[in-house]
């Protein structure tokens, strides 16, 4: 190596940093560690609040109850009670009776159309013969 | 309690094992190597400090779940690198390709005290990426071969070759400007 890249890699190592730089970093370095953990006070009090809004409710729900709820019945005072059935009115045969059911209308009768049974009988007539031709 | 003696290691498992003053003590041995690397990488030492402040906000969540598949500074030299990239991006320009616009913008005493890194810089413009990293890290952070192919994620011959092709452009180069090369 030349002696000019000597003197120039001498003077390379004999640079530092200046002074101020490490207490630079120390405070950068607390900074990023505040900057890093400052959700931490509003996730805590986000935390309070949606647990007091939980909370609410049911202590006003609890304290209704109470105000609210009967006192608690002796076993005497249940023995007493008798089970009560609703009433229901039961129809008499009487009246069923007396009910009036109209007539049903009379049955029609059928009637035969007269062209249709002495096809029928024609029909039967040369099945007769035609059996009697193969016998 | 003291950690000059620890190696890089045993510092990060002090670090991860939550003992305090250890990430200080990994800060004070890499904030040296890191900023140099940053200034030759980035075109002025104000953003080079601002990458190293970054590299050590990411290292401080990183290393917490280290798992020393590899060096932590080969770790951190990822990182640094990515972050430059990450400034250079943002600036809209080619990393390493050009200088800076203004080169005067910067204090009397910063432009003396970081001459040696723009000379740098400026001389290992013309190389590929990889062979400016070979050179940066084997020749001038006095890094050992197996260390530069770590830090770089690739072989040692890979390393062997990318220096002899960079030693080999910077020769001739040199020589087109006059400087001696004995």
């Amino acid at each position: 190596m030349s002696d000019d890249m000597q003197d120039l890699k001498r003077d390379y190592q004999s640079i530092s940093a200046p002074p101020y730089l490490a207490t630079r970093i120390a405070a950068s370095v607390a900074e990023s560690r505040t900057r890093s953990g400052f959700w931490m006070p509003a996730a805590v009090t986000c935390t309070a609040i949606l647990a007091l809004v939980w909370m609410l409710p049911a202590t006003e729900d609890s304290g209704s109850d109470v105000a609210n709820r009967p006192s608690k019945p002796s076993m005497a005072a249940l023995a007493a009670l008798k089970p009560t059935k609703p009433a229901m009115s039961t129809p008499n045969l009487s009246q069923l009776r007396s009910v009036s059911v109209p007539r049903m209308p009379a049955k029609p009768k059928a009637v035969k159309p007269a062209k249709s049974q002495t096809n029928t009988r024609i029909e039967n007539e040369s099945l007769e013969e035609k059996t009697h031709v193969y016998i | 309690m003291s950690f000059d003696g620890a190696t890089d290691d045993e510092l990060v498992r002090q670090f991860k094992s939550g003992i305090p003053g250890a990430f200080d003590a990994i800060v004070r041995r890499f904030q040296d190597r890191l900023f140099r690397l940053a200034c030759v990488w980035l075109y002025d030492e104000q953003s080079a400090a601002d990458v190293v402040q970054e590299v050590f906000v990411r290292g401080y969540k990183g290393l917490r779940s280290f798992r020393f598949r590899s060096a932590p500074f080969t770790w951190l030299y990822r990182t640094t690198r990515n972050v430059c990239n990450e400034f250079n991006r943002l600036r809209r320009t080619e990393p390493l390709d050009d200088e800076p616009q203004d080169p005067e913008s910067a204090p009397e005493q910063d432009v003396s005290t970081y001459q040696a890194a723009r000379q740098i810089r400026s001389l290992v413009a013309g190389l590929p990426q990889r062979q400016r990293e070979v050179v940066l890290l084997r020749i001038f952070e006095d890094m050992s071969v197996r260390e530069t192919s770590q830090s770089m994620g690739c072989r040692e011959g890979t390393v062997k070759a990318l220096l002899h092709k960079a030693t080999e452009s910077l020769r001739a180069r040199m020589q087109q400007a006059g400087l001696n090369n004995e």
